[in-house]
């Protein structure tokens, strides 16, 4: 016998409630994180049948909707305070969202410079700890386009962060390189 | 196995929250959650707090931004959405960017440098930030027409965008919307009831169709039932990339009338972001400069907005939101938002509290464009 959806649920949340959080974290305003949460989880009771039994990659694909959301509705609103940047390929990001950078944190700073697409990418691997599967879940992509994606993220973040040795450990298969087939 | 360039990163990795921190977030999360399954009256979400939830004046679809986008944006932003297309369609029917790009302008290099003779008293600059954002106006409408009572306050909306070439995640589009036809093309209408737990202030239907071209289009009646609403639809015109209008009732006004060809949207802009302390968080303003088409902020207004004029500039100013009244916390006055055409294609918005409105009008109304080595500038800057 299953649990009940109450129970469901109530396992979901005590399982990865923090996760989520911790993600929401990287992705939107300290004062949008809590609706962050909340929208997420609401999803997910409503669509408790649409989850999965490792609950994580489908919870962090929604809350990515709702934090670009939240990010768009911000920046809609005009509320200059915000200070709402958005970087490329991305929707809208927030300065105050990230860890504030060491001076000497060439990884942040390179991370940071990174588009948006490529940061979210990495961090759900390095940050919430997701496999390559779980990621391509929780982003709505492929495996094989998720690793098309990763070696070029790993790539463009190597460079920015001055490791280009990086580059030897990538084990993910290298792509086309371009030219004429 | 281990991976030193993920490993590197995970060191970089912000830290945790520390438990109290963590577990007032959860339990206020939880308790929204719960309410939301057991059916009853949601707790008052941040949202609804007067400092996040804003009279929307210069996006006029914003109240609607308020309702869960989720699945939506899911597979559009992943850098390997569908033919590239920044345009997307929400959950909700509006057009929204699906990628975007901003890059940081210094203050002093920036085209606009709007500053005021003065701040209001009690306000101190805290910081001016600029960016120019090629992911700006998505949804910049073909049409919008204002039904206006006798003292400019809005009482209906009419709008419609496009064509433009949008993703429709159809999916999620039949979920959410029911089929209907509009203008002789089969679409599908999105309908939303006043809903103050989800920010929706007015009735609202949208309907979002595919064009002979198999282009994406939007027509939205803001402030009416759904039988009214077509009603109001029956004076628009769209026939290939054109649309007119006439009006079916007395009371409207015309905004604005896309003449040309369609609009290659988004077009971007420039926002010039001017903060200020002095005791109410998120004092301020910003001034967003797009290239055309220039809209005028009655483009943006939404029902219950009132047309006015500023120091001779055309404006729009919102009713009182966020008291206590309306949802906010104990005590809290709420805020007005105004909206100020500073010169074709330049809108200056500021959010504040109502009795600070002679004195915000006279800062909107006395803005003008600064030298790049204004002291201001110098001071308060971000580059």
């Amino acid at each position: 016998m299953g649990d009940s959806p109450d129970e469901r649920f109530d396992r979901l949340w005590a399982d990865h409630a923090a996760a989520v959080v911790r993600y929401a974290r990287s992705r939107v305003l300290p004062d949008d994180v809590e609706d962050v949460v909340a929208d997420t989880f609401t999803v997910a009771w409503r669509r408790l049948d649409e989850v999965p039994e490792f609950g994580l990659p489908w919870l962090l694909g929604v809350a990515r909707g709702v934090a670009a959301n939240a990010r768009r509705s911000r920046r809609r609103q005009g509320a200059l305070h915000d200070r709402l940047v958005s970087l490329a390929d991305g929707t809208v990001e927030d300065d105050d969202a990230w860890p504030s950078l060491d001076d000497d944190s060439s990884t942040l700073a390179a991370l940071r410079a990174l588009s948006e697409a490529d940061r979210e990418l990495l961090t759900l691997l390095a940050w919430h700890g997701l496999t390559q599967d779980e990621a391509a879940q929780a982003l709505g992509c492929s495996r094989g386009a998720l690793k098309v994606r990763l070696h070029r993220a790993r790539r463009r973040f190597a460079q920015l962060a001055g490791a280009a040795r990086d580059i030897d450990q990538d084990r993910t298969p290298a792509p086309h390189r371009g030219g004429t087939p | 196995m281990t991976d030193p360039l993920l490993d590197r990163l995970a060191q970089a990795a912000p830290a945790d929250l520390d438990d109290d921190q963590l577990a007032a977030l959860l339990t206020g999360a939880r308790r929204r959650v719960d309410a939301e399954r057991d059916g009853g009256p949601a707790p008052r979400a941040r949202r609804l707090r007067p400092r996040t939830r804003v009279a929307l004046v210069a996006a006029a679809a914003a109240v609607l931004t308020a309702v869960p986008v989720v699945v939506s944006v899911v597979g559009q932003d992943d850098g390997t959405g569908p033919s590239g297309l920044s345009v997307a369609v929400a959950q909700n029917g509006q057009f929204i960017c699906s990628n975007g790009f901003a890059t940081a302008v210094d203050p002093a290099r920036a085209d606009v440098r709007l500053l005021p003779d003065q701040l209001p008293t009690g306000w101190e600059y805290t910081q001016i930030l600029v960016r120019h954002e090629r992911s700006q106006n998505c949804d910049v409408p073909s049409l919008v027409a204002l039904q206006l009572d006798p003292s400019g306050v809005v009482t209906g909306r009419l709008a419609v965008t496009g064509p433009v070439d949008a993703y429709i995640n159809t999916p999620v589009v039949d979920r959410d919307s029911v089929p209907d036809t509009v203008f002789g093309q089969p679409a599908r209408r999105f309908d939303l009831a006043p809903d103050p737990a989800r920010s929706i202030d007015h009735e609202l239907h949208r309907w979002v169709w595919s064009d002979d071209t198999g282009r994406q289009w939007s027509a939205e009646v803001v402030g009416f039932g759904l039988d009214e609403a077509r009603r109001q639809l029956t004076g628009v015109t769209v026939d290939g990339p054109a649309v007119t209008w006439q009006a079916v009732d007395p009371g409207w006004s015309l905004i604005h009338l896309r003449t040309g060809p369609p609009y290659d949207l988004p077009t971007g802009g420039t926002s010039w972001m001017v903060s200020a302390s002095g005791g109410l968080e998120g004092r301020g303003y910003d001034v967003y400069a797009n290239p055309e088409p220039h809209l005028p902020a009655a483009a943006g207004a939404w029902v219950d907005d009132r047309l006015i004029e500023v120091a001779g500039h055309p404006a729009v100013i919102s009713p009182v939101r966020g008291s206590e009244a309306d949802g906010g916390p104990p005590g809290s006055a709420g805020f007005l938002t105004l909206a100020v055409d500073v010169e074709p294609g330049a809108l200056a918005i500021s959010r504040f509290s109502p009795g600070d409105l002679d004195a915000v009008e006279a800062m909107l109304g006395s803005l003008r464009q600064v030298a790049p080595d204004d002291p201001r500038i110098a001071t308060y800057g971000e580059k």
